[in-house]
């Protein structure tokens, strides 16, 4: 099956990113026959978030393709693999000449665009029979210079929208023209189980734009087979504030305090439009419990740390496909933990319902676990792995020659090779877990990835105690023998092997250490 | 089959090939009987029970004994056991009643009836064999003369029980879970 993912603004691009990390873990039932096609729609064309997101999807891509693209080119199928699902841009999909690859091409393009200049207000000004519109324009948005922090006709299109979704809403309509959009519409089809999922939030300028737009422009497609889409859509309410602006950064366009009236607006909207009946799942994800991020208008100085809201948006993304919903309207979902962790608690593993471990949790921790020993002990981080044991040696996977080359280094640049520290415009693995951890408000803290901790602290809610006259299952010696004897029923010593046998080590591994008592 | 030891025990060469001291006694022992034949055999039986257990046993069963080092040290023991044991084949059998006396002993006992029966009663003949006889027992008992070849013999069982550990290993470890690479990878 195919899912149209559209993540709308910097919180669709963040949580585009989360679900990229997740999908890395191999998630159960998202095999290869599973196909995403991201599409990022942000006005700000250099957004930094956006910017991020790109670079977690290009670096999935390349490994999977490294992995698995010879094989599903003869028919392969992968079910148990990190790395399967596939993830296709769409000019890929539909081979049309559209200029970027996971991104909607749908801004200002470099050019110092104002709003009045989109809506033509200059013309207007001139143009004695338009003043009536002119009028109605000067009566629904603010006049203020483009320094005010009011502003809203002379408002920079270049950054996005600032925090306007009544700027944003009207820009937004030009989106079913853009010839990404036409391209999707030319080639969904929900007869063949394509799918369609938005990601937005609800409290910013481009997300609570669009995210309508997009509902309307399929729902009213002359085609039946766009029309009668299946459609889920993650509404993410409030999760971050943002402090008063530096000297340099803004002239705080950007109003925090809003945020809350603006959802209200959005919900009420988008109940009284009748437009939460034209999708099919909603989930509803926010967090009460605010952070203060520094305040940044967009660009390429727009990152915000990832955030366990934007790791559970994305297992809606998650929950929709696996939960095959179909053409009825109106269901919606929420998503809670079993305790309440204020920083500076955090939340961890056992704090999740069993729903979520099935979900995607087991599957996100049996890879951290897997990449945390290839990290510490094949590529030697922490305890470097003698060359004559079976599995790594020239017996077998030959890793000595390997490593650091061809998908090897592709993965250590997934994960990011110093562990997400001391390193600009980070997109990685590590760096995802440690922004989650960084936060003043709710803190997720799963894993202790670092090298200078062994693999029987690696579960951050349960380090592993050794007992007399017995090994831990986490002990870097019972896991090479564990991988000795899975590398000993290999029929080959591909690298798209090497990776399913630790797989399928770390499943193992990581079970008998969830019930290590 | 007494040939396979000449390149290690140029002793017993020099004697059966030019004569020499105790010619019958070391011809009657190492070439009429079939001790060589038996020793070499013992020297690949050996290394063939030491590499099951290694491979099979501790290499399938223990990660940490399928280690280099580890499989040296176990190579070393086999050398050492085929060597004591070749010793002890040969020299064991030791006993002053010579229908009790087994191995180089039983048979150097044999080769002094043999030699007597030759004699045909000549007494001065016969003393002169009766303490050959003894000198040769002497010198196996107390380590020295002739016993240089038992104990080059050994050395050789123990250098040839180190290849065939090599050759077993090789071909054993590939049916093992931890011991693919050991010795070599290849």
């Amino acid at each position: 099956m195919r899912l149209f993912l559209f993540g709308i603004g910097g919180t669709g691009a963040r949580v585009i990113r989360s679900l990229t990390m997740m999908l890395a873990s191999g998630i159960n039932g998202l095999d290869n026959s599973v196909e995403i096609i991201p599409i990022i729609i942000d006005y700000d064309l250099s957004n930094g978030d956006k910017q991020r997101a790109l670079d977690a999807l290009r670096g999935y891509n390349k490994i999977h393709s490294q992995l698995y693209k010879s094989g599903e080119q003869n028919g392969a199928q992968y079910a148990d693999h990190f790395f399967m699902t596939r993830l296709r841009s769409l000019r890929e999909v539909t081979g049309d000449n559209l200029p970027r690859d996971y991104e909607l091409f749908f801004g200002t393009a470099g050019s110092n665009m104002k709003f009045s200049d989109y809506l033509g207000v200059g013309t207007l000004r001139t143009n004695t029979p338009a003043k009536p519109t002119l009028d109605l324009l000067t009566a629904l948005y603010d006049e203020s210079d483009a320094n005010d922090i009011d502003t809203e006709l002379e408002l920079d299109l270049t950054v996005g929208f600032k925090g306007h979704p009544n700027v944003g809403s009207v820009v937004f309509h030009e989106l079913r023209s853009t010839n990404e959009m036409k391209s999707f519409f030319g080639t969904y089809d929900v007869a063949k189980g394509d799918r369609v999922f938005i990601v937005s939030s609800i409290f910013g300028g481009t997300g609570s734009s669009g995210f309508p737009e997009i509902v309307k422009s399929i729902r009213n497609h002359n085609n039946p087979n766009v029309r009668n889409a299946i459609i889920g859509a993650s509404v993410v309410l409030p999760y971050f504030g943002l402090s008063q602006p530096e000297p340099g950064t803004g002239v705080g366009a950007i109003d925090p305090g809003s945020f809350q009236s603006k959802t209200v607006a959005a919900l009420n909207y988008y109940e009284t439009s009748k437009l939460n009946s034209e999708v099919d799942a909603i989930y509803y994800i926010g967090d009460e419990n605010i952070d203060n991020y520094d305040y940044h208008e967009g660009s390429s100085s727009q990152m915000n740390k990832a955030h366990v809201a934007e790791l559970v948006a994305a297992t809606s993304i998650v929950d929709f496909i696996k939960r095959g919903v179909t053409r009825q309207a109106g269901n919606a979902f929420e998503f809670g933990i079993k305790e309440e962790r204020k920083a500076p608690e955090s939340i961890k593993l056992d704090d999740f319902y069993s729903g979520s471990n099935q979900l995607f949790l087991d599957d996100l921790s049996v890879f951290a676990l897997a990449m945390k020993y290839y990290r510490d002990v094949v590529c030697g981080d922490r305890n470097q792995i003698s060359s004559t044991v079976a599995f790594y040696s020239n017996t077998e996977f030959a890793l000595a020659g390997k490593l650091r080359k061809g998908v090897f280094s592709d993965i250590d640049g997934f994960l990011g090779n110093d562990y997400g520290h001391n390193s600009q415009h980070v997109w990685g693995f590590y760096s995802w877990l440690n922004e989650m951890l960084d936060h003043n408000g709710h803190k997720l803290a799963l894993y202790l990835e670092e090298s200078k901790h062994t693999l029987n602290d690696f579960l951050a809610y349960k380090p592993l105690k050794k007992k007399m006259f017995a090994s831990l299952p986490t002990d870097d010696s019972n896991i090479n023998s564990l991988m000795s004897k899975r590398s000993a029923k290999s029929s080959g010593f591909s690298d798209l092997e090497f990776f399913k046998v630790l797989r399928d080590v770390a499943k193992q591994v990581y079970a008998e250490a969830k019930n290590y008592k | 089959m007494e040939k396979i030891y000449y390149w290690g025990c140029i002793g017993l060469k020099d004697v059966l090939e030019n004569g020499g001291n105790y010619l019958e006694y070391l011809y009657d022992y190492f070439v009429a009987s079939p001790i060589c034949l038996i020793l070499f055999l013992l020297s690949a039986l050996l290394p063939l029970m030491i590499a099951m257990v290694y491979y099979f046993v501790g290499c399938n069963k223990f990660s940490a004994v399928a280690k280099r080092s580890i499989w040296f040290v176990v190579a070393l023991l086999t050398m050492a056991i085929s060597g004591f044991t070749s010793n002890f084949v040969m020299m064991s059998g030791d006993n002053d009643n010579s229908n009790n006396a087994k191995g180089i002993f039983g048979y150097s006992y044999k080769t002094t009836d043999r030699l007597v029966a030759d004699a045909n009663g000549n007494e001065e003949q016969i003393n002169t064999i009766y303490e050959e006889a003894d000198s040769y027992r002497a010198e196996l008992r107390e380590h020295c003369g002739v016993y240089s070849i038992v104990a080059n013999i050994s050395m050789c069982n123990a250098l040839y029980s180190f290849i065939w550990f090599c050759l077993f290993s090789i071909v054993f470890k590939r049916f093992t879970i931890h011991g693919r690479a050991i010795p070599v990878t290849w």
